[in-house]
Formats: structure tokens, sequence, C-alpha cells
């Protein structure tokens, strides 16, 4: 089974298997990323201008990791194998890209259609981003996953394109195609995903590795003024997923053995 | 490979349509029989390198026909909210 950009999708589900006493699959993969960048263009027709060139994929559980990636390779030439779910879940830059571009456009968005990739990219909100990214990179090191951490200026910079998630002149393809002109609004899943899931996630992350993460937690603390209800802590965050009575040690058995370590009784409880 | 692709998004189409075309027999599942009609001649992927007119295996409303391998949508809210076929690899 394999979820595209799921922010620790795999264990969530295959929890919610193992809860509903159905057989569990081989394993369950999750994408860092999307692997297609894509709006549908009619009932039968989609647009995708820009596929990913580096796709990270993770494995629940990573014990599993080699025969799950080899299927997974034969979808996706571009697989680049994680050290585990959530390895792979720091590498998505949904809650990192577009939580700071709803935020600073979110005057436009309310007005109508809008391009946040576009004209909502300004120099402001790349700092906003950078902000994020960089907090996203440093839990990365902190939990000792290893480069390549895909840094979100590798969208930004051509130069550095190739090592990114989506390769060389991704960015100007998506804008090109003027399908991401659109109508947004705070029910989208820019905000429904990666802010409410993603960025607690982030948030938990880093707090399991003493790693500061002020922007991250200060975008969770707006984005509850602007839709009205607490985020922070819920979500993906790990204590939320039941993870907060593990040590690191054990959350890192936990994703590598799944449902064959003996903390998966533990973390089966509702 | 056998592949089941579970949702109807943006990304469930582009999955779905860009394995066909790869050669893969895909099997898409959507939640509302009604938005199977649309789907008879398949999906057209619009993408650099591999694109057109792709041809799906069967289109369903009913989990256990899909089978295959899943591959939910990227994105796709079907995946995490209903049950998976029973066979997934």
């Amino acid at each position: 089974m394999l979820l595209g950009a799921a922010t620790l999708g795999s264990f969530v589900i295959a929890r919610e298997i193992a809860r509903a006493g159905k057989p569990l699959p081989l394993a369950v993969a999750e994408t860092g990323t999307l692997p297609y960048l894509a709006r549908k263009t009619g009932p039968a027709a989609v647009a995708a201008p820009v596929r990913a060139a580096n796709l990270p994929v993770g494995v629940f559980p990573a014990s599993r990791g080699k025969e799950a990636l080899a299927r997974v390779r034969e979808l996706y030439a571009a697989t680049r194998p994680c050290v585990d779910a959530i390895d792979v879940a720091l590498t998505n830059v949904g809650p990192v890209i577009h939580p700071p571009l709803v935020l600073v456009n979110a005057g436009a968005i309310d007005r109508g259609t809008f391009d946040v990739h576009a004209a909502g990219t300004t120099d402001r909100a790349r700092r906003l981003i950078d902000a994020v990214d960089a907090e996203r990179v440093a839990s990365r090191k902190g939990w000792g996953f290893p480069a390549p951490h895909y840094e979100m200026a590798t969208y930004y910079d051509e130069a550095r394109a190739a090592e990114g998630l989506y390769g060389a002149g991704a960015r100007g393809k998506l804008v090109a195609s003027g399908l991401w002109n659109e109508v947004l609004t705070f029910e989208h899943r820019y905000v429904s995903e990666d802010v409410e899931l993603g960025l607690p996630f982030f948030e938990s992350a880093a707090r399991s590795v003493s790693v500061a993460s002020p922007v991250t937690s200060g975008l969770l603390g707006v984005f509850a003024a602007l839709l009205r209800r607490p985020l922070a802590g819920r979500g993906r965050d790990l204590d939320h997923l039941g993870l907060g009575e593990l040590t690191l040690r054990e959350v890192r058995e936990l994703f590598h053995e799944g449902w064959q370590s003996a903390l998966w009784r533990r973390v089966m409880r509702p | 490979m056998n592949v089941a692709v579970l949702g109807g998004s943006h990304g469930a189409f582009a999955t779905a349509a860009d394995l066909a075309l790869a050669g893969h027999r895909v099997r898409l599942w959507r939640r509302r029989p009604e938005d199977l009609g649309a789907l008879a001649k398949g999906i057209t992927l619009t993408a650099d390198q591999r694109q057109g007119p792709a041809r799906l295996d069967k289109t369903t409303a009913d989990l256990g026909e899909a089978g295959g391998s899943p591959v939910s949508s990227p994105r796709g809210r079907s995946c995490c909210s209903a049950p998976p076929p029973s066979a997934p690899s």
C-alpha cells in the first residue's frame, strides 16, 4: 500500500486496519512529496506539468523497507529510500510552503481567484517559508536523519533544482500552466492537511529532539485564530498519535518493527 | 503490476492515468458510483514526457472489486476513511 505525501499516514492507516481487525498488508509506504503536481482539467482529464524528480519514500514498518521499496520503484523510478516513516514525513514540504503562502495572502485568497505560487510568492513570503524550512531541517538533523534534506530553497533556486524534489524548471512549469490560479478557501487541503495535520507534526517532531520551532508554533497559533479552533497538539502531533509515552528510542523501534514490535500493543489503545 | 488507485482527486487522476500509460493494469475506485460514468473511456493526462489518453482496467465504487496493490490518491481522503482492499501489498 502506498500513500501520497501522508505525514505519518502509513502508521495511522496501519493502526486503523489493525484496530478494525483486518489483515495488514506487507507494509504501508508513504511518499514525502506528491508524485505529481496536478490539477484536473475536466471530468476525465488531468494536467500534471510537474513530476517528482526525487521522490522520498518511507515504509512502515521500516523492517519491510527493502521488499516494499522494490514494489514502489516499479511504479516510480524516482523513488529515494528514507530511513522510516518519520524520516519521510519530515521531507514533506507541503506544511513548509502552503501555510506561509496562505497566511501572507489571506486577503487575496478571501477575495477570490489567486495564484499563491505566482503573485503570492513574494520575497517576504519566501522569508517565512525559509524560516519554517530551517526548523524542519534542524528537526531532521536532531532526529539524525541523513541528507538530502530537500531544502525548500532547491525549488526556488534553479542552480540547486537538480537536488530538489521536482527538478529543473519545476516552478516555472507550474506557474506557466496557470492551473494554480484558483479559488482557495480555508477549507482547502493547504489548510486542512498542511496546517492542521502537518504543522502539529513538525512542531512535535522538533520538540522531541529539543529543537526550537518558534515559527512553526507561531503559524499554528495564528491559524488557530483564523480558523477559530485549537490546532497545536492535535492533528499528527506525535503525542496526539499516542506516542507521547514512548521514549525517542522506543518511537524509532516502533517505526522499524511496526506491528511486530512489543510496543504496538501500547499504541493500539484508543 | 496490478494497481488500485483509491480516490478521485487531482492526484488520483494523475496517478491512475500515468501508471496506466506506463503499462500497469489500473483500477480506479471512487466512493460514489455516479462519479464513474465520466471515466468510462479512461482519463487523459497532459504532462511532460508520458501523456495522452489512458485506458483504465476498471472503474468501480466497490472496494472489493478494486483489488490490486492500493495506491491512495496523493492527498486523497478516501484512502484513510475507508477500509482498503483485502489483499494489499
